[in-house]
């Protein structure tokens, strides 16, 4: 096992590692806005969870046979090496998804820190306990 | 022999999560949201060694940019140290 076959592996665990400290500030931070920190620590590692697993030896455009001979191109006549390029050429549809889902999560940020401001403004404090606590009276 | 981009993966996974841990532990919460920017601009680079480098330019600007602007300007309406 050398590091170059070990990389999509750490990526997927250092993704893990991002949902799981994301997590553990959503349950038990004490403060909002660290709480919305951790979601975008969630939010980051779904992302690279799904372009990790996009990475490579995704040979998903061309079949094996085609993979074995070599692709004929009639556009480009010297396109010779065309099967390296699909081996080691990352799989393009998580990046299109990707690419929508990191638009989307800034914006519900925006939103959510637009409710913090709100919050603290009624309640005067960014602490969780003391707003539940002032939520039961 | 190791492509250089891989070691430059390695160094951003490492930073990606060591910036998350830090920035939890502060005390003062403006230091947290510059430890955050730090953490979506490694894992911009990250998806750049991944070979996605559309989602890594729309990352290194979103995610490094424009959300620490949102969550300073929160820390600057809300207070700053964490009570």
């Amino acid at each position: 096992m050398s590091l170059e076959t070990l990389f999509q592996p750490m990526c997927f665990l250092t993704a893990a590692a991002l949902v799981v400290v994301g997590l553990y500030a959503v349950i038990f931070m004490d403060n909002l806005l660290k709480k919305i920190i951790g979601v975008t620590l969630i939010s980051d590692g779904v992302n690279l969870v799904l372009i990790t697993g996009g990475f490579n030896k995704i040979v998903a455009i061309i079949s094996p046979e085609m993979y074995e001979q070599g692709v004929k191109s009639t556009a480009f006549e010297t396109l010779t090496e065309f099967p390296e390029f699909a081996a080691q050429a990352a799989f393009p549809l998580p990046s299109a998804l990707v690419l929508t889902s990191i638009v989307i999560s800034v914006s519900i940020f925006a939103i959510m820190l637009a409710l913090a401001i709100r919050l603290y403004q009624h309640y005067n404090s960014m602490s969780c306990s003391v707003i539940f606590k002032e939520v039961d009276e | 022999m190791i492509p250089g981009f891989m070691i430059m993966g390695y160094i951003f996974m490492f930073t990606a999560l060591f910036g998350s841990i830090l920035a939890l532990i502060q005390r003062d919460l403006m230091k947290s949201v510059i430890l955050i920017g730090l953490e979506g601009l490694a894992v911009a680079f990250l998806y750049q060694t991944l070979r996605a480098p559309d989602v890594g330019i729309t990352q290194a600007i979103l995610g490094a940019a424009l959300l620490p602007g949102i969550f300073a300007i929160t820390v600057y309406k809300t207070r700053r140290e964490e009570e």
